[in-house]
């Protein structure tokens, strides 16, 4: 088919066929434009129907419907909110017990359950190489919540307990580094709003064997405070300033970036986009270009960062 | 609870022997929940016309033929072409290509080769003759007076209608300026009498006199035997000004440029071309191109100049000189030659006249291009109301595509007369333009477009081979690709694949055009993102409360 | 078959798992149950038990590794202690309310602060509403029989069984038991064949958000099949019963007591092995007690508790877990268990030992001998 933008294997329609099948059900309880809805839809995409997925509080926790509705069409088990890790272990390691080794286990968790509460449960999981994979969809806040701030919020951000903004002297919580140093057996950061690097990723992610990792940026029309139809303009604004770089951990075991965007924009670009970065000032601003001129783009650098 | 049941569990095993209702367990698809309910806008299929079908005067859908190119079927791309365009071959190398101005690719990195892309086209159709729907023969016959591109549209119009036309033209062959004054190195003879004989042949309806002059006095008898008449007897004429026209060394530049398609000898060594349009670089270039020593004289600045800046750069590169602000303040016989005063061109009272003389030179003619004007006898005559007009004749000089536009309208028009009915829209006018604010380009990336080759100017000079190579049909393809296809759903599937409503299907075979895209109104939030999205410029959001 | 050996009651349990084949073990060491999963350990390690065994990293991941291996139709076991149960809390809930079998061994131990490693049942009784069945063995043998009981029990109801035995008191002392080989145990319990689990040809989405009307129904339902555990239980019982001859009940009346004394000592756990001694000496000095152990707490055995106390004029429960400012957990079971009856017993809550403080038969005869004086209504520490 002619002039087909750069989307996984649409070139042609037998290719496109190939990623028709859905897994995920319509008359979910995502909010209009919401990214980590979109991100499930194409993760399962990738992964196929021999997947269990396991998923602790979060959005989706809400998103795949109540009693007795269903979003997935593939099992799924909800957990409290710090355990989706070691359930997904636990559920691994109970096929492989009865010699299944084809499913996919999927853990799909939020940033709290993530970079906050379930932090040592994953960090067990990493250290066991449970054969799992983890998706960390990051909306950079307690979301479902109700906007609630959290270890992966971004400094400078409003949520409902950071009214003026997030204290600009914590960073977001470098979720990559803490795994690479798990030594896992693959790593990546992704978002839909770059989806050939989303697919190539979570095939990798797929084929590999042991822990694996990927840290999904997922827009939240309400909670980032722009309109639900911009939601896939701001995400990839957050990979073309350089605020998300796109990477993945190498066969040496260090993070290359795999996505150079063909415009780098500023990151006032990135911030003013949105409504909760409304009352950041311009030194904040400056402090966080500055900071992602030094690691951006440099692999090197990059891993001099997380490394 | 209602409908919405719990799976029962026939799995269970005996032992059990229970009821195992109550359990948390979930089976039933969210797809009950009709989340539809929740959305203040919705998304509809609101196709466009593309800004480059817009700048067309032909107002050919580009990016139609273009999509049906870049999907390797050059023979429907070339039938959806000739519906509105019938001689392709020819506007693909004469047209200056006002979509190529227009294309939104321009915005992003550069505008599609339209023009290289339908000259291929109309090169790959040179042999396959014109298929159109057949329509009732009817008993009607309409006479066109005039076979330049205006006339033959008329009569391919009309033809495909069912109704009989006879083309009356004064000269030995069709084509009109396209045949006597379009150079060879910009338009071959070979393409031009192909095209013209395939056209021909196409429609057996038309029958074409040759050297057939109508005069204005014929026409009151020719309405007699017509049912309508049509004059698309174009401005064949170089205009001269009246002190100069009797000189024996200053011709007219269509003259001269007949002449020379002709073949025939052209007298001189030095020759002098006056004027800035396309006329007075063809007649230059094609003097060049014949040994001849020439030179241009133009009044006003280069970048003024209405000739097409492409026409403008190759005269310069192959080495001819155009004085600019420069007037011929006088000409003087003298002997063999022919002594021009060049003076300065001065500004007064909204016009340009000569100022003070820079020098005076010898030249054995000068080529007057500075206008044209219609034939003899057609410049002032009184011509009845019935008698529809085309192409330049109507509306002043213009381009090959206006020309065209302008043939098929007489002929609409003169189908509504006969018949009665209103004039048939053929191209109905697009309800918005799918402009740069309406696409959007986010998931293309740029792509250089194709380098036709040109001649160099020193292998130009050497004869009247054609300057731009055509390209290959890898390159079209490639080329074709490149076109966002704005405004015209491609079901490109791009809002298919951004829905996080699982809300949208694409049905490529589904006909209507606004059945491409199928939307689940029952569970459309109405986020807006395939809107965002749609490369197009086509989907849109209309509120829904 | 049954081997005559001599084990540490962590052993015990140990090779009680270990003839109830679990695929998947789960656990965090905390004392006074490490010894019971290092022998698990070393017979995962000699090949004895395929089990695999998922070293977690906290209690907490150590009862979801199981929820999830549980969920996806595994057959499997943990077991913990006193802190570690407390930080089992959120999951104990969640592991009932989600329907699923487990045997979860519990080597009781006081809850801090202060620090104590030592035996009492407050750790246990304090999860009691989240939706498990709980059992308190006396010995070693029990131990390793109600492992295999529960997981029979706890397959058949789809609800996690708690076994509990007393940290130090039973887990580090050595006993005389019979070990049945793996043939009797595999006619006793087939195999865990999952009503529902993870997979992926029959997708099912499980713990789903539940409607507050739902919600109701939902626990209603796990209520109601709380009830019906009581007698599913007893089922089980005595078929075990039938094939290993050993018996066991919810209620067990000890046969040291005297049936006809109008006096009854109430013991949950190992306790009771010390108050059999009590009464036998109490015996030879004329005084007639009877003697009753609560080896059921979840679902509370009203019936059966009911039906052993009639006629008794007053009850001592000798309590190791307390409930502040009410008195012995225990006690308020029974008292609310008994409430209904016409002829109501004196009740004597006596708070006998926390935190591991010995119990001596003395103790106990002391305070049988002085219970007169005991108060009816407020608790009696020693």
């Amino acid at each position: 088919m002619n002039n087909m933008p750069d989307i996984p294997r649409f070139h042609g329609n037998s290719n496109w066929q190939a990623i028709a099948a859905e897994l995920m059900e319509p008359g979910h309880m995502g909010c209009p434009g919401c990214g980590a809805s979109l991100s499930m839809r194409h993760a399962l995409k990738v992964l196929g129907p021999k997947t269990i997925v396991v998923m602790p509080a979060c959005c989706w926790a809400i998103i795949a419907g109540g009693q007795p509705t269903t979003a997935l069409d593939v099992p799924l088990l909800h957990t409290p909110f710090a355990v989706a890790a070691a359930v997904a272990g636990g559920v691994r390691q109970a096929l492989a017990a009865q010699g299944e080794n084809e499913t996919t286990v999927l853990t799909w968790a939020g940033d709290g359950g993530t970079f906050d509460i379930g932090l040592q449960g994953i960090s067990g999981a990493a250290e066991r190489q449970e054969d799992i994979i983890y998706v960390c969809y990051d909306n950079e806040a307690y979301m479902n919540t109700g906007i609630q701030q959290s270890s992966a919020t971004p400094p400078g951000a409003w949520t409902t307990t950071t009214p003026t903004g997030k204290d600009f002297r914590y960073a977001k919580k470098d979720i990559l580094a803490i795994i690479k140093a798990h030594n896992p057996a693959y790593l990546a950061s992704a978002t839909i709003a770059y989806p050939d690097d989303f697919y190539a990723k979570f095939e990798k992610a797929k084929t590999a064997r042991g822990f694996r990792f990927l840290h999904v940026l997922a827009a939240c029309p309400s909670g980032w405070k722009i309109a639900s139809q911009d939601a896939l303009k701001v995400t990839r604004m957050a990979v073309d300033s350089g605020v998300f770089p796109l990477v993945e951990m190498a066969a040496d075991g260090n993070l290359v970036q795999t996505v150079k965007p063909a415009k780098r924009i500023p990151v006032a670009d990135y911030l003013k986009a949105q409504g909760r970065f409304s009352k950041i000032t311009a030194e904040e601003i400056e402090i966080w270009q500055e900071n992602v001129d030094k690691v951006w783009m440099t692999p090197e650098k990059i891993n001099q960062k997380n490394g | 609870m209602s409908t919405l049941e719990i799976a029962q569990f026939k799995h269970i095993s005996a032992i059990h022997n229970r009821d195992f209702n109550g359990l948390p367990i979930s089976s039933t698809s969210t797809a009950v929940n009709l989340t539809g309910s929740w959305k203040f806008f919705r998304p509809k299929m609101a196709e466009k016309g593309s800004p480059c079908q817009s700048a067309c005067p032909l107002r050919i859908p580009i990016a139609g033929y273009l999509r049906q190119l870049a999907e390797q079927n050059p023979a429907a791309a070339l039938e959806t072409l000739r519906e509105i365009n019938p001689l392709p071959a020819v506007t693909g190398r004469v047209c200056p290509h006002f979509c190529e101005a227009a294309c939104n690719r321009l915005e992003f990195d550069e505008a599609v080769k339209i023009g290289d892309l339908e000259r291929w086209l109309g090169d790959f159709g040179l042999d396959r003759p014109h298929r159109f729907a057949p329509a009732p023969e009817t008993d009607l016959k309409v006479a066109v007076v005039g076979a330049g591109p205006a006339g033959l549209a008329a009569a391919v119009f009309l033809a495909r209608r069912g109704v009989a036309v006879e083309i009356f033209e004064r000269g030995q062959e069709a084509g009109g300026l396209l045949a006597s004054a379009i150079p060879a190195y910009r338009l071959p003879r070979d393409i031009l009498r192909n095209e013209l004989d395939n056209l021909l042949s196409s429609y057996p309806a038309i029958t074409l006199h040759c050297d057939r002059n109508i005069d204005p006095g014929e026409l009151t008898a020719l309405a007699k035997e017509f049912a309508a008449i049509i004059l698309a007897t174009g401005l064949p004429e170089s205009i001269i000004p009246a002190a100069w026209q009797d000189n024996p060394r200053v011709i007219g530049a269509l003259k001269l440029l007949a002449t020379i398609n002709r073949g025939m000898e052209i007298e001189g060594d030095r020759f002098t071309v006056v004027g800035g349009g396309n006329a007075a670089l063809d007649a230059a270039r094609s003097l060049l191109r014949r040994g001849k020593k020439v030179e241009i004289v133009y009044r006003r600045t280069l970048a003024e100049m209405p000739a097409y800046e492409e026409e403008k750069e190759q005269a310069r590169a192959e080495g001819i000189t155009i004085h600019q602000e420069t007037v011929v303040g006088g000409l003087e016989n003298r002997g063999e030659n022919l002594q021009l005063t060049l003076c300065r061109a001065q500004k007064e009272n909204g016009g340009i006249v000569a100022g003070e003389v820079l020098r005076r030179e010898d030249c054995d003619i000068l080529v007057v291009a500075i206008g044209q004007q219609a034939a003899d006898g057609y410049l002032q005559a009184k011509l009845p109301e019935t008698i529809l007009r085309a192409g330049d004749f109507a509306h002043g000089a213009a381009t090959v595509a206006e020309a065209l536009a302008s043939g098929r309208k007489a002929a609409a028009q003169v189908w509504s007369r006969l018949n009665d009915c209103p004039v048939p829209s053929e191209t109905g006018e697009p309800l918005g333009i799918a402009d740069f604010t309406r696409v959007h380009p986010d998931y293309f990336h740029p792509r250089p477009a194709v380098r036709p080759n040109l001649l160099p100017a020193r292998e130009r000079r050497a004869g009247f081979a054609e300057i731009r190579t055509g390209l290959s049909p890898a390159e079209t393809c490639r080329e074709a690709e490149r076109c966002f296809s704005c405004g015209t759903c491609t079901t490109c599937g791009i809002c298919w694949f951004f829905c996080p409503e699982v809300a949208i299907a694409i049905a490529p075979d589904a006909g209507s055009d606004n059945g491409k895209v199928l939307f689940d109104y029952d569970h459309c939030k109405g986020c807006g993102q395939c809107a965002a999205i749609c490369p197009r410029g086509v989907i849109e959001m209309e509120e829904d409360l | 078959m049954q081997q005559e050996a001599i084990l540490l009651g962590s052993e015990a349990v140990a090779h009680g798992v270990r003839l109830c084949r679990p695929e998947v073990i789960s656990a965090y060491p905390i004392t006074p149950q490490t010894h019971i999963i290092e022998t698990l350990s070393e017979m995962v390690d000699d090949g004895e038990l395929t089990s695999r065994f998922i070293k977690v990293e906290s209690e907490m991941s150590a009862i979801a590794a199981v929820l999830g291996a549980v969920s996806a139709g595994s057959r499997s076991f943990t077991a913990s202690s006193s802190q570690g149960l407390a930080m089992m809390h959120e999951l104990l809930h969640w592991y009932a309310g989600a329907r699923l079998p487990l045997v979860l061994v519990n080597a009781n131990r006081a809850l801090g602060a202060p620090w104590n490693i030592w035996s009492d049942q407050s750790d246990s009784f304090s999860q009691r509403d989240t939706g498990w069945l709980q059992i308190y063995c006396e010995t070693s043998q029990e131990a390793l029989d109600t492992i295999i009981i529960a997981y029979r029990a706890s397959e058949l109801l789809m609800l996690p069984i708690m076994v509990m035995i007393d940290g130090f008191i039973l887990s580090h002392t050595m006993e005389r038991l019979l070990v049945p080989d793996q043939e009797m145990v595999d006619d006793f319990l087939p195999p865990y064949q999952a009503p529902y689990k993870l997979d992926p040809d029959k997708p099912l989405t499980f713990g789903a958000a539940a409607q507050p009307d739902l919600f109701y129904e939902l626990k209603k339902t796990m209520s109601a099949t709380m009830l019906e555990a009581g007698p599913l239980l007893k089922e089980c019982e005595r078929s075990f019963a039938a094939i290993f001859d050993r018996a066991y009940e919810p209620v067990i009346h000890c046969p040291e007591g005297d049936e006809k004394a109008d006096t009854a000592l109430i013991c949950c756990g190992a306790t009771t092995g010390t108050a059999r001694e009590a009464v036998k000496r109490l015996r030879q000095e004329n005084i007639a007690i009877d003697l009753f152990k609560m080896r059921l707490l979840r679902p509370f055995p009203q019936t059966e508790l009911i039906a052993a106390l009639e006629g008794k004029k007053r009850i001592i429960i000798l309590n190791r877990a307390l409930s502040y400012g009410v008195g012995g957990t225990l006690s308020q079971e029974l008292r609310a268990a008994l409430y209904n009856l016409d002829r109501r017993p004196v009740i004597n809550d006596v708070i006998i030992s926390l935190g591991g403080r010995e119990v001596f038969p003395e103790t106990i005869m002391d305070i049988v001998k002085r219970r007169k004086e005991l108060s009816p209504t407020a608790s009696n520490w020693l």
